[in-house]
């Protein structure tokens, strides 16, 4: 397993969703856990470690990692949930019952009357304080 | 481990999975195009908590729960 940086390891799980919907594996496993540097049982308990999140990422027989440490892991979050929301956008879209359209309908009515009712109510009133 | 059929039970439980065992849980998504689904998974080699999903709406939430999730990984 290839430790990457955590710009290439985007760029590669990106190759991973198009391999996967192009005839490559199907299977694309993202694996997020806790990291604090370890790598064996028994660690220096001296050593102070900055805390990160260990990602993998395995299709096919391919394995790819990245560490992000805690000062990288907003920009991280942003980029790679926008990258799921590109590579998953064949699921299912919701079904809207008929039951839902009924009560969303009178909602936008109800919003688009208010407006219309005053205009009339301001027209007539001009032309009122005109006319005394 | 039976799946989760309601998003908002699963979030609760990853949440309390973790706080109970920061150390060795490991939360993993896995997609797959061809069959449209989705499994998201939360374990810490004890207890399993699954969801499956092939609904564009809960690709939403699953961003939401990532980014939390990410979060508590971060803070000690």
């Amino acid at each position: 397993m290839t430790v990457l940086d955590n710009d290439v390891f985007i760029k590669e799980l990106g190759k991973f969703f198009f391999n996967s919907r192009t005839g490559g594996p199907k299977n694309v496993a993202v694996t997020m856990k806790r990291y604090d540097g370890r790598n064996k049982p028994k660690p220096d308990e001296t050593a102070v470690v900055e805390p990160s999140v260990l990602f993998r990422a395995v299709c096919g027989n391919k394995k790819i990692s990245t560490v992000v440490k805690a000062k990288e892991v907003n920009n991280f979050t942003i980029i790679y949930t926008s990258l799921m929301k590109e590579s998953m956008d064949n699921l299912e879209r919701r079904v809207v019952k008929k039951g839902e359209e009924e009560k969303k309908a009178p909602k936008k009515q109800q919003a688009k009357k208010p407006p219309a009712a005053k205009k009339p109510e301001s027209a007539k009133g001009t032309p009122t304080a005109l006319k005394k | 481990m039976t799946y989760f059929t309601v998003w908002e039970d699963f979030a609760k439980a990853v949440e309390r999975l973790y706080a109970e065992n920061p150390d060795k849980c490991r939360f993993v998504t896995s997609f797959r195009h061809a069959d449209k689904s989705l499994i998201i998974k939360m374990t810490d080699d004890i207890v399993c908590l699954q969801y499956r999903t092939d609904q564009l709406q809960d690709v939403k939430k699953l961003e939401k729960l990532t980014g939390t999730v990410i979060k508590k990984m971060v803070t000690v």
